[in-house]
């Protein structure tokens, strides 16, 4: 009961944040030469002889089957062609480097390849019902918004969207038989399901079907590193261990080198992804971690003799990853231990699925003041961002609706359907809309969300990056102005 | 006067042939829905069968034997994780870890009887619950240090290669489930079978006598100990084969698969359909599935509730006020209720051991008297 | 180990919450025999309505003296209404309606106070501020919060002994649970005296939730689902039938958990004894207890007629 709701809360917090940081500016150009690189890949194979890298992916993509032998060399040597020569090669010639998905291991590659006409369906489980939902609900708000949207403005040359979100109740053992169902009634592709063990869940049967699961809303890194294995999977949100990343090398600077940190961590996967993650980057980063200490995602008390096993350590700086509503409670307890302990003032790092206003703010008083987290989208409940292009198409369409949600949780759901439209358009452009068609696009796009913060963009190339997003923007909370400040600029060093 | 209630005789032809009819139904509805159904709707009766089965076995313990249980989540637990467990990093056969979990059930099982003999009532609901809680925590522990994962992969049961089902292509998908369909019906089948044998013999005699009253029960001769935990050991082994349906339908599972909350559902199914009956838990199991199933699908969609309301829990509502006025509407159960109605048309009449006396004649038996020096010796006087 | 004594003060303020809520079961099985499924939920939907009154206006202590109020007629509507028929139909229809309300009433409050399910602030009674805490030594500190939770809870349980030892309304009590029939006999009116074990238990339970809020500083629906089971499992280890059983299986459950939580890690054995299996760890204990007392620690076993 408990650990759902809270992890659907911070979900939802999480996604808004990657949403918001999505978007770019320059996202029509990238858009159209990849499109452009996509569709003349064939032609592109004999002119990349020049630009090893660009080869070695047209040469793999054609010759394997699976794609999977020489994929982590090809990677290394990718990296650095194709950064320089991508840009120009794409330019000039077809597309050489653009991943295909191999069908035959399919259990209908016909399916799979059967073009699809007049009505596009998608499918999504999410928690509609029961104590998550409310939550959750301005999700699926947001997204059939978006969906509505597209239809409105025929974003799609001749193809009307249309949703079927059905009930999981947040219930890892519910979404298969969701998902079933909804594959029985026909979906063409699933996009945006929320929960890390519900799309865990039903991630073999939909990769043996051929089925895209697009944008999952988590933050898990299993939705990027096993391309080959997963082809047809992709995620929507930062990996947490990018996030735990980025957090220790801001860290570095505010406390500097030889600083001392202690770990504050749900006792899930969740929780642990981050702990190794954060580990690792301080290490590299100078920073020691002294104190460990976790808390189960059922607790509903304050974590008293946690807090105060670190307050023992007197750590320069907390790295906090509770789960929902443990999220006010960590900082209240914090607060107390340093009434307790006058000469101690660490600086504060909370997961961003914290940092949803309702979070750090309604439930947890002053308490939140000056604590550090991240976004990637603009917040469109700050009266700064009204002028905001994205912003006002949002608003204008919330409003006309009469949507009452959580306005920034609405934006996550939006920027979800907006992902997945630029995603079709995309396969549209390739020649056939077909779920492999698009599952391709989809692992062979860059473009700016609407949303997104400067210089945060979803791109996604192949085996070479599995993930849609991977920029930051480091963020603190201020309590009097009830509005987040930017630290520094978005944090792309995990973009790959 | 009401109408007399027609009397079958037990065993006779008519009675037999009401059995027949009864069987033969579901056994044509079950091969119906096989080569009609969508997978889904399949998967769907696949769940409601593991529901049945764990209900079944929780009949045997709390229906008929008087020990409630809250904690049969554990057992089915058990059995999910080894199978889990054993197929992907032993490569075992997944038949064989049935076998297993079965075995490991029923010890485990017999292990919480013992202590169970010397718990009352609410004491034992109130361990049995805690048995229940403390399994998430042993799981996590498991997939911790001997998974290193947070999630454990099912069986991945695939269709036997003489059922003629295909395994790959383009109807794997609709035969797996077909596959997963029949073997929980059969399992469900022979669980029905062991308890209906069990409860017809004097076993199954000695059962309710311990339930209806321990002390007389052990004056009469029954076993106390022996009786209460073997039977705590096959209830267990049956909510086990539950698990292991489970572990091969899901693709992966975690500590938060079998909790509290699943056994509370397998005591109101049980409740639902009839406890101390013999098809009551599966009636009750099928029952809660549905009305669950439907509610969740259409309560979101009521518009004549009031804004916020309809977003709310309203399926878990309706369904414990339902529970509530099922106790007084029918507090035995569906099958309870149904039985009620049945007897103002007919009656089995239980056969009697020999027949019985039809004539004053035979009633009296005539003996010759006894010869003088055989007669009892009268001493005394008799007033 | 040199926070040994902080780790025990904070199990006493865990477990004077465990103690709370036991008390209640106590009061039912003591004066019905019944196990009360739904006692946590009971109490949720009660601190609920506790913050309702408090968000219109009133201050805290009214909000939960009102609360407390209405649990108690409410209990005693329920038992009247629901339970006592229930009692008659069969014999595990209590249980499932116990069941079906742990359930209905969780759902009630979902979907009778927007916004449950992630939280409402809750205030505590008692001050509560970052240096609101009596400093015992230099690295022990027994915040008010704490001291007022245990306090109320001593204060509940000498009225609740009072109540039984000194009163005449206890001496029913006392005389319905003993033996229902004599005490019918003797005059006493056994369906006030029931209704009244499960009006008391409702009050006891909404003060408790509310205690429970203040500590956690929200409401939410999850609040009592962890804390129900351990107060059933320290009713469980003190005795059912027993009010001091309650307390001492309540505090010392929560001490048990505190100490197996900071386990020092570079101890033996630390890999199954820590902060994820505390309460594992603090049921095999129970076990252990009720292997050798089957009855609790200070309950009584009942002698059957054959």
């Amino acid at each position: 009961m408990n650990r759902k709701r809270y992890h659907l809360a911070a979900l939802a917090a999480v996604g808004t944040l990657v949403i918001v940081s999505c978007g770019s500016d320059d996202d029509k150009s990238s858009g159209t030469t990849n499109a452009a690189s996509a569709t003349t890949a064939a032609a592109a194979e004999t002119t990349t002889a020049e630009t090893g890298g660009s080869t070695e992916t047209t040469t793999e993509a054609t010759t394997e089957s699976t794609g999977e032998t020489t994929e982590s060399a090809v990677e290394t040597t990718e990296g650095t062609t194709e950064s320089t020569a991508g840009e120009t090669t794409v330019a000039t010639e077809a597309p050489s480097e653009a991943w295909t998905v191999d069908t035959d291991a399919c259990s209908d590659p016909e399916a799979a390849e059967a073009p699809i006409e007049g009505t596009l369906t998608i499918g999504s489980a999410q928690p509609l019902s029961g104590t998550p939902a409310v939550a959750f609900s301005p999700v699926k708000d947001g997204f059939e918004l978006y969906l509505k949207y597209a239809n409105d403005n025929n974003l799609l040359e001749g193809i009307t969207l249309k949703s079927d979100i059905k009930d999981d109740q947040y219930d890892a053992t519910q979404t298969p038989g969701v998902v079933d169902s909804l594959i029985d009634d026909g979906v063409n592709i699933f996009s945006g399901i929320i929960g890390t063990p519900n799309n865990l869940a039903v991630r073999d049967t939909l990769n043996q079907e051929c089925i895209p699961q697009l944008l999952n809303l988590t933050g898990s890194p299993d939705w990027g590193n096993d391309v080959a294995g997963y082809p047809w999977t992709t995620g929507a949100l930062v990996p947490y261990d990018i996030e735990a990343r980025i957090y220790a090398t801001t860290l570095k600077g505010l406390i500097g080198d030889g600083g001392t940190v202690g770990m504050f961590t749900v006792n899930s996967e969740f929780g642990k992804t981050y702990l190794d993650a954060f580990k690792e980057a301080a290490a590299d980063a100078g920073l020691k971690v002294v104190v460990e200490q976790t808390i189960e995602p059922a607790e509903e008390a304050p974590p008293t003799n946690q807090i105060g096993a670190i307050a023992a350590e007197k750590p320069d700086a907390i790295m906090a990853v509770p789960l929902g509503a443990q999220c006010p409670t960590f900082l209240k307890e914090l607060v107390n231990a340093k009434a307790a302990n006058t000469d101690w003032n660490p600086v504060v790092f909370q997961t961003n699925t914290c940092a949803s206003r309702l979070l750090i703010s309604l439930l947890a008083g002053d308490t939140g003041n000056g604590v550090y987290t991240s976004t990637n989208l603009v917040d469109p409940v700050d009266p700064a961002n009204a002028d905001n292009p994205g912003v006002k198409t949002l608003v204008d369409a919330y409003t006309a609706a009469g949507l009452k949600g959580d306005l920034a949780t609405t934006a996550v759901g939006w920027t979800v359907g907006e992902d997945t439209v630029m995603i079709l358009k995309k396969a549209q452009e390739s020649g056939t809309l077909s779920r492999k068609s698009i599952i391709e696009a989809a692992r062979n796009l860059t473009f700016t969300p609407s949303l997104a913060l400067p210089g945060v963009q979803y791109k996604m190339n192949g085996e070479e990056d599995g993930y849609s997003f991977q920029t930051l923007q480091v963020e603190q909370w201020d309590q009097p102005s009830n509005l987040f400040k930017n630290i520094g600029t978005p944090d792309s060093s995990s973009e790959s | 006067m009401p109408t007399q209630a027609r009397a079958i005789r037990e065993s006779s032809p008519l009675h037999w042939a009401i059995r027949t009819a009864g069987v033969a139904a579901i056994a044509v509805f079950a091969i119906y829905l096989a080569s009609t159904a969508k997978p889904s709707t399949l998967g769907n009766i696949t769940e409601a069968c593991t529901l049945a089965i764990a209900a079944v076995g929780l009949n045997l313990l709390f229906g008929f034997n008087g020990q409630i249980s809250i904690g049969h989540s554990t057992f089915a637990g058990l059995a999910a994780f080894t199978a889990g467990y054993t197929v992907n990093s032993w490569e075992w056969n997944p038949y064989v870890s049935l076998a297993v979990g079965l075995i490991l059930c029923f010890l485990l099982g017999l292990a919480l009887g013992l202590p169970a003999l010397r718990l009352k009532g609410p004491y034992l609901a109130l361990v049995t619950l805690a048995v229940a809680f403390v399994w998430p925590t042993v799981a996590a522990k498991f997939l911790d240090q001997k998974v290193k994962a947070s999630t454990l992969k099912g069986t991945k049961l695939e269709p036997l290669t003489w059922t003629g089902l295909s395994v790959k292509g383009k109807d794997a998908r609709l035969d797996k489930a077909i596959f997963l369909y029949w073997a929980a019906i059969v399992i469900l089948v022979i669980s029905y079978v062991i308890v209906r044998n069990l409860r017809k013999s004097r076993i199954g005699r000695a059962l309710v006598a311990v339930r209806d009253n321990e002390t007389a029960a052990a004056v009469m001769g029954v076993n106390l100990k022996l009786t209460k935990t073997v039977t705590f050991g096959i209830s267990a082994a049956i909510a086990g084969a539950s698990g292991w349906i489970t572990a091969a339908r899901l693709a992966t599972m975690d500590e938060t698969t079998f909790t509290i909350l699943s056994s509370i559902k397998y005591l109101l199914a049980l409740f639902l359909g009839g406890a101390a009956t013999l098809v009551g838990p599966i009636v009750g199991a099928f029952a809660y599935f549905f009305v669950d199933d439907y509610l969740k699908e259409h309560a979101p969609n009521w518009d004549w509730l009031p804004g916020p309301l309809s977003k709310g829990p309203v399926a878990s509502f309706l369904l414990g006020v339902l529970v509530i006025a099922f106790v007084f509407v029918a507090p035995f159960g569906i099958v309870g209720f149904v039985k009620g109605q049945v007897r103002k048309v007919f009656v089995i009449a239980p056969r009697p051991l020999r027949p019985g006396p039809t004539t004053a004649e035979q009633a009296m038996p005539t003996e010759e008297p006894r010869p003088e020096d055989q007669r009892p010796e009268i001493r005394g006087e008799y007033t | 180990m040199g926070h040994l004594l902080q780790y025990i003060l904070n199990g006493l303020s865990k477990g004077s919450i465990y103690s709370l809520i036991a008390l209640g079961l106590v009061v039912i099985y003591r004066g019905t025999a019944h196990l009360n499924f739904a006692q946590g939920e009971m109490a949720l939907f009660a601190t609920f309505g506790a913050w309702w009154i408090n968000d219109h206006g009133a201050p805290l202590w009214v909000s939960i003296a009102l609360a407390a109020v209405f649990a108690f007629v409410g209990g005693g509507v329920i038992e009247f209404g629901l339970i006592r028929p229930a009692g008659k139909k069969s014999p595990f229809a209590v249980i499932v309606v116990t069941i079906g309300l742990f359930q209905a009433m969780n759902s009630l409050s979902g979907l009778l106070f927007e916004n449950a399910g992630t939280g409402l602030p809750f205030g505590s009674l008692f001050p509560n501020k970052p240096d609101d805490f009596w400093r015992i030594t230099n690295k022990t500190v027994w915040r008010y919060q704490n001291i007022g939770v245990l306090v109320t809870v001593l204060v509940i349980t000498g009225l609740l002994f009072a109540l039984f030892q000194k009163t005449k309304i206890g001496l029913a009590m006392r005389m319905v649970a003993n033996n229902p029939d004599s005490a019918k006999l003797s005059g006493v009116s056994t369906s006030r005296i029931l209704m009244l074990s499960w009006a008391l238990s409702a009050a006891i339970g909404a003060v408790g939730g509310a205690l429970v809020a203040g500590v956690n500083t929200n409401v939410n629906l999850a609040t009592m689902f962890g804390v129900f089971l351990l107060a059933s499992a320290a009713a469980t280890l003190g005795g059912l039938d027993s009010p001091l059983g309650a307390i001492v299986g309540g505090l010392s459950l929560g001490v048990v958990e505190s100490l197996v939580q900071n386990y020092p890690r570079d101890w033996p054995a630390s890999n199954y004894i820590g902060a994820d299996t505390a309460v594992a760890v603090a049921f095999l204990i129970i076990l252990v207890v009720l292997l050798v007392k089957p009855a609790g620690l200070f309950g009584s076993s009942r002698v059957e007629r054959v």
